[in-house]
């Protein structure tokens, strides 16, 4: 059972957070309030109502007539929301002569103009006439938004609306819909597994666990004193919850394991357009037992200067140095570089052959490079296992058996088994749960306590980076925007574009005031 | 990526697309010429020999002198080389040769039955076009609908089934038993129809089955479940979004029909005994006159790579995600 | 929680195995093994005042112009029509796999070649490949079997190439190559596996389209020539007779077209090494 007995109250004009883990039934509910689960489904309800302007209660038998006149969703995934084949007008046109019955090409071009810079889209004409492939993320949510609103519904069914977008969208998004709940008189239900996000948007929570609820309430209410224990895990999991990175004070400088000197590496985008350059110039030194950051958004470069780093691509311009000696290429080199770099990657399902038992996983790397007798390997594989806090008996299992986070586990411990000085942690919770997210940072800590490796850690979340690392290195398009220390990265970011970055992030601290509080950003 | 393409912009990539599109038609046109050129001229098997055998059956041997004077006259005794580089000349001219077995210039042996082929192909593909466009549509209306379960296996059943044989039992049914359509070698418009069908049946089910994956993928796309989220009804999403959407792959496959089609026609006016291309290319290989083979197979792959051609030219005005300079497609 | 493995070895959604199709391949291949055992009667035996007689439970399949029992005859026919397929597979597997895994595996200069060729060989219609390499090579089962597989060689080789790469983009590879594996043991350990079940899927499905071509060109008289039996041949000869026979021409074209349904179904079920018949 998907969901089972919930309730859920949407007052006007009032936000609500629906919040839980993947799998928790966030999405099955809103598709349940749509009368759109799919055929193996039953979906039974007690009583569905809807309160028309006058405030009486309608009783709904066919959820699938509050489509698009009460209800409006909004997708998750804006990249593959809209008919890819026809111009954005033609969306608009189409709504407005079945849903409204305006069949006048002038009218509906007007309403849609009007619709879109409603929400704040520029040179409206000129998006009128493109098609969704040529909008950005941002202008694409706003148009979906935007097409939500045609047949006036209500409520807006938000399903984590931001999670595939950059923060910095992602905040002028959220303005966007608190704006027009506030200028509309609309109920939003946000869908999010972002605390933070919840907390800064919604007036009411409901938090979700295993299709069940398992706390609602007022938003500051329930944040602010939890009564249900997985409450309380969830906000005490929060990555801005987690211990900023002490200040790392060595006696003496320390080694340098892994240095880049003006590194570049360009794409070639085709005959006749200009190349990308995706890493430009980039200096970086890795010191033995710290900890080096590398942030930024989507497009900004961090993901091709790890493959330069890890001997994966190879740069255009500039030296990588290894334990002070360049970084060669064929295969001796290529193995010296992998008993000094391990890398972790991002997703741990696809990183780890899905066919090999986990002991024969771990011990692979030691295979790789002859080292032990094939007994001694697989005590090694065990005692890895132990270390990243899994039980022996999961050296038999294969990974289809494993959930993401045990499998994340085996990945760190593979990476562990050949002693590398340097592991380098390509957004390695970004695939999990955040009570799951929290384990394993904490994890990945205490193994850097008691092992003394470095991190180089690319990653988009500024919680993790604080609790992370000693030092952080903004990235945008492809150059260093910022460096430093993380806690003066954080404190007093020098660059505007990082303190845009910094104040783009959802808090928990501050509960939220549901009411919009800059109703001007929301334009540009 | 938001600039819309104007004006000088537009026009170079387009234009080296369609030269590509041309270039790409010409070199499969050269390649198969080239392929029917070795396999039928370069091998060890010697075409005169295995001409005098047929001709002179059992009229004893043939003088040196003879097999001398053939040679000279089919221009076999000229180097590999300039008989590939004339031969090709002389296709290009529209002089297909001299058939071994006949003796008759292929160009008319050719002319002389293509209309029939042409007939029959485009009847077959005159069925097949909408009959599985229909039967897609109509399957996967709603996935894991009754409809749905009941005739999604039904094509991949039909395709399964060995295509001279359902000519035949098409020819036992309809012609023996109901005497609803002569039998064989028939002309004329009933004459044509049984064969036709023969010919689009099995087409059909290979289109039908390809066109319904792709409206069941289409309908699982998330653009599709907003749409009805903002309620449109199924109707309008099914037709004018997940049916548009799913006619473009549909679309690049239509090549492939066109080859079927042909390849099948060498099937079909076998079973049915009626002249055309087909049988002449299966009469022509089981004598090994290569002349005549090496046209049709030439022939074959004008049509057919022109389709595609065709098809290529069509595909960036259906979709505009390739029309956009700078795309993988057009640059 | 939903698992995050996204089936590496497709079409392992079908369920239930497909056992009706595995006991006619069972019955198909018994007959071509051993048909001298299977089949009642000798299929060359000619009985004249047995002529043309309808099935019955003496002859279960009837008989033919010369009286000779068309049940045994089909048996026996298995063993030409699958012999030929299994051979044109064989061939058109080896040189696939071998193209397949070079292209897919080594990339850049070699794939392009490869694929350049093959792409031009798939823009035919491979029963004129086949046509073309009879014309060349003369007809008879063996020259048939070449021309067969040959034909068959760009489509599978394309899809074993698509297999190859697919696995080799999955992260698990490059990590492998990350953490200082060789490339050879790579292909073997991380690679191969994974291609291994869709591979002898496609080669089931290829054997239907292989088998089906193989009865067609016999069909047309390039193939194994009458008296000896073969089920093209047989459906070729049958022709004469059937305003009045029905059964020379429908029966044998039946089993056929049996043993092809049943190819696909193996080929569309679960890529269980077991099932396949390589």
């Amino acid at each position: 059972m998907a969901v089972d007995d919930l309730s859920l109250t949407v007052p006007a004009g009032c936000t609500v957070a629906l919040v839980g883990e993947s799998g928790s039934g966030k999405s099955t509910t809103l598709h349940a309030l749509l009368g759109m689960t799919p055929r193996s489904a039953t979906v039974g309800y007690r009583l569905l109502e809807v309160r028309d302007h006058a405030g009486t209660a309608l009783r709904v038998d066919d959820p699938a007539r509050l489509r698009g006149r009460s209800i409006g969703l909004i997708p998750q995934d804006p990249v593959r929301a809209l008919d890819p084949l026809i111009r954005v007008e033609r969306h608009f046109a189409e709504l407005h002569r079945h849903l409204l019955g305006i069949s006048g090409r002038d009218e509906s071009r007007q309403r849609a103009l009007d619709a879109l810079e409603a929400v704040g889209v520029d040179r409206a004409p000129l998006r009128l006439r493109q098609y969704p492939h040529e909008l950005s993320g941002g202008l694409r949510q706003r148009l979906l938004i935007c097409l939500a609103l045609v047949g006036e519904p209500r409520l807006l069914l938000a399903d984590e609306p931001t999670s595939n977008l950059d923060t910095s969208v992602q905040r002028r998004i959220l303005d966007l819909l608190d704006h027009l709940r506030a200028q509309r008189g609309l109920s939003v239900l946000l869908v999010t597994h972002d605390l933070a996000v919840a907390a800064e948007r919604s007036a009411e929570l409901v938090v979700m666990r295993h299709g069940r609820v398992v706390e609602a309430g007022g938003t500051a209410t329930v944040l602010g004193d939890p009564q249900a224990p997985y409450t309380r895990q969830l906000l005490a999991s929060a990555p801005s919850r987690l211990p900023a990175r002490p200040v790392f004070r060595p006696h003496q400088p320390p080694r340098i394991l892994l240095e880049a000197r003006e590194v570049g590496k360009s794409f070639s985008g085709g005959r006749r357009t200009e190349p990308v350059h995706a890493v430009a110039d980039v200096d970086l030194q890795l010191h033995h037992g710290q900890t080096v950051a590398v942030v930024g958004e989507s497009g900004a470069g961090k993901s091709t200067l790890l493959r330069l780093l890890t001997g994966l691509e190879r740069a255009d311009r500039g030296t990588i140095l290894v334990d002070g000696r360049p970084l060669g290429s064929g295969r001796t080199a290529r193995a010296g570089l992998a008993r000094r770099v391990q890398l972790v990657y991002q997703n741990p399902a696809s990183s780890l052959n899905p066919a090999l038992p986990i002991g024969r996983i771990i011990a692979e790397p030691l295979e790789a490079h002859r080292v032990g007798s094939a007994a001694a390997r697989s005590r090694r594989a065990r005692a890895l296992l132990e270390q990243v806090e899994l039980p022996e008996q999961f050296a038999l299992r294969r990974p289809p058996q494993l959930s993401g986070g045990q499998l994340q586990r085996v990945a760190i411990a593979r990476a562990l088994a050949l002693e590398p000085e340097v592991v380098v942690l390509d957004e390695p919770v970004s695939a999990l749960d955040q009570v799951v997210q929290h384990a394993l940072l904490r994890l990945l800590l205490s193994l850097q306590r008691r092992l003394g490796m470095a991190y180089l850690l690319v990653s988009h979340d500024m919680g993790v980076v604080r609790a992370m690392a000693d030092e952080a290195l903004v990235m945008r398009r492809g150059r260093v925007e910022e460096r430093g220390a993380t806690h003066d990265v954080f404190t007093t970011p020098t660059s505007p574009y990082t303190r845009a970055l910094l104040d783009a992030v959802p808090t928990l601290d501050p509960v939220g005031d549901p009411a919009p509080q800059e109703e001007g950003t929301a334009h540009r | 990526m938001t600039k819309q393409p104007t004006g000088a912009d537009a026009v170079w990539p387009v234009l080296g697309y369609v030269l590509r599109r041309f270039g790409y038609f010409a070199v499969v046109v050269l390649a198969v010429y080239t392929l029917a050129f070795l396999l039928l001229y370069a091998l060890p098997s010697d075409p005169v020999a295995v001409m005098l055998d047929r001709r002179s059956s059992g009229a004893g041997g043939s003088t040196p002198e003879q097999i001398a004077e053939l040679r000279e006259r089919y221009g076999l005794d000229e180097p590999l080389l300039v008989r590939y580089a004339g031969m090709f000349g002389r296709l290009l001219g529209g002089d297909l040769g001299v058939s071994f077995q006949s003796g008759q210039p292929v160009r008319d042996a050719l002319g002389a039955v293509a209309p029939n082929t042409l007939a029959l192909a485009g009847a077959a593909l005159l069925i097949a076009l909408p009959l599985s466009a229909l039967l897609a549509l109509v399957t996967s209306w709603r996935a894991g609908g009754v409809v749905h379960r009941l005739l999604v296996n039904v094509p991949a059943f039909i395709a399964a089934i060995p295509a001279f044989w359902l000519g035949l039992l098409l020819l036992q049914v309809f012609s023996f038993s109901l005497r609803w359509v002569p039998p064989a070698g028939g002309t004329g418009l009933a004459g044509l129809v049984l064969p036709a069908v023969a010919l689009a049946l099995p087409v059909s089910a290979a289109l039908t089955a390809v066109l319904m994956r792709s409206l069941d993928d289409v309908q699982r796309a998330p653009f599709v479940t907003l749409l009805s989220a903002r309620g449109l009804r199924w109707r309008r999403v099914y037709l004018a979004h997940v049916a548009r959407n799913a006619l473009l792959p549909f679309l690049t496959l239509a090549g492939l029909t066109v080859g079927g089609v042909m390849a099948g026609t060498v099937i079909t006016e076998t079973v049915f005994s009626r002249s055309g291309l087909g049988r002449l290319l299966v009469s022509s290989v089981e004598v090994q006159d290569a002349p005549v083979v090496l046209a049709i197979a030439v022939f074959g792959a004008v049509v057919f790579a022109g389709m595609n051609l065709v098809i290529d030219l069509l595909y960036p005005l259906l979709d505009p995600r390739i029309r956009r300079p700078g795309s993988g497609v057009l640059a | 929680m939903s698992r995050p493995f996204p089936a590496l070895t497709r079409g392992a959604c079908g369920g239930r195995r497909p056992w009706a199709a595995l006991a006619i391949l069972g019955v198909a291949g018994a007959a071509a093994a051993l048909p001298g055992l299977v089949a009642p009667r000798d299929p060359l035996a000619e009985d004249v005042s047995r002529r043309l007689l309808a099935p019955s439970l003496h002859h279960p399949f009837g008989t033919d112009e010369l009286g000779r029992d068309l049940f045994s005859r089909v048996i026996h026919g298995a063993q030409a029509s699958l012999s030929t397929g299994l051979l044109a597979l064989a061939f058109a597997f080896g040189v696939s796999v071998l193209i397949g895994l070079l292209a897919g595996y080594l990339g850049g200069a070699v794939d392009r070649a490869l694929m350049a060729v093959v792409d031009v060989l798939l823009a035919l219609p491979s029963l004129l490949i086949s046509l073309l390499i009879v014309a060349s090579l003369g007809t008879g089962p063996l020259n048939l079997a070449v021309a067969v597989g040959l034909a068959s060689v760009p489509a599978f080789a394309r899809v074993t190439r698509a297999e190859v790469m697919r696995v080799s983009s999955q992260p698990f590879v490059e990590a492998a190559g990350g953490f200082g594996l060789a490339r050879r043991r790579i292909l073997v350990r991380h690679v191969l596996p994974h291609t291994r079940g869709p591979i002898t899927a496609l080669a089931a499905l290829e054997l239907a389209t292989i088998v089906l071509s193989v009865s067609a060109l016999s069909f047309l008289g390039y193939g194994t020539r009458p008296p000896d039996p073969e089920w093209g041949n047989l459906i070729a000869t049958g022709r004469d007779h059937f305003a009045t026979a029905w059964w020379l021409t429908s029966l044998p074209g039946a089993v056929l077209a049996a043993v092809v349904v049943a190819l696909h179904r193996v080929g569309r079920s679960p890529g269980d090494p077991g099932t396949s018949l390589v």
